[in-house]
């Protein structure tokens, strides 16, 4: 993510796209009780404070919790910002990329 | 900028002030936008569509299915707000421009703004880490990284003005 308001530009470097996590016990049996994770990840251009802005917005947050799951996100790569059935977490995704926000779900390991 | 453009009003709504130039900027930004979004597939456009899921193609299928129409359609109708209202309060041909964004107008402006920044900022190839540098006049891409750092202002300070209308440390409940 990228700080201020007042952001200069960065040039030279190729865009990053977020990796995937690869996750061990893929096997579908025995994982319907796990909850689906909604992930939000790093990316170049968001602003923080935008970012902070729309999980407020989004997910009721306070500005702490907010504020934290970005500053996670910035600096760790990514963050869990819900969890629960796959309905809910796929609209919480859509909801996300309504907004620009790279995110992703994925079955708690 | 030297004018503060946007101030958060107490009824959710944000008093924008935007040099009239700056405004018809934007619109051109936002009319980019709307035909760009007529070919939603282009590779310049993946960033603004990311996957749900990554590892399972068949419910990433489902899920485009589901939500891919509504997505765009919503990027369309935030990008036709924006040049609407822009239209309405350029009439006067004043200078400086003023008006007073409800909150779904807001949002357009914000999704707007952020999703220009997110395809310029893919193609002229902001990274994270890398050095930041203006590129010289004569480059290629110097109008857009111009441009992209315009939307950057806009967005940042609007995030910030709208920041204020939500709860602080003591707020809602998680």
């Amino acid at each position: 993510m990228r700080g201020g308001a007042a952001v200069v530009l960065a040039v030279g470097g190729t865009v990053t796209t977020p990796t995937r996590v690869e996750h061990p016990g893929t096997d579908e049996t025995n994982r319907g009780d796990r909850p689906w994770l909604v992930i939000v990840w790093n990316d170049p251009i968001n602003l923080m404070s935008y970012v902070t802005y729309v999980l407020q917005k989004l997910f009721g947050f306070s500005r702490e919790k907010a504020h934290k799951l970005m500053m996670q996100v910035h600096t760790e790569g990514r963050a869990i910002v819900s969890s629960g059935a796959r309905e809910r977490a796929e609209a919480d995704v859509a909801r996300l990329h309504h907004h620009g926000l790279w995110a992703t779900m994925q079955r708690d390991s | 900028m030297a004018v503060r453009p946007f101030t958060l009003l107490s009824n959710g709504s944000v008093r924008m002030r935007l040099a009239t130039d700056a405004a018809l900027a934007v619109r051109q930004v936002a009319e980019e936008v709307l035909t760009l979004l007529e070919a939603p597939e282009d590779e310049g456009m993946y960033r603004l569509f990311p996957p749900a899921y990554a590892d399972d193609a068949n419910r990433e299928e489902e899920f485009r299915r589901m939500t891919r129409d509504d997505l765009i359609e919503a990027k369309k109708h935030a990008a036709r707000v924006v040049i609407a209202g822009i239209d309405d309060a350029t009439r006067g041909r004043r200078r400086l421009l003023s008006m007073t964004l409800d909150e779904e107008t807001v949002g357009a402006w914000l999704g707007v703004c952020n999703d220009a920044r997110l395809v310029l900022g893919t193609r002229i190839g902001v990274a994270e880490d890398a050095f930041d540098e203006a590129f010289p006049s004569d480059h290629p891409d110097a109008p857009a990284q111009n441009m992209y750092l315009y939307l950057s202002a806009l967005v940042g300070t609007l995030s910030e003005e709208l920041l204020g209308a939500m709860p602080g440390d003591e707020g809602a409940p998680e």
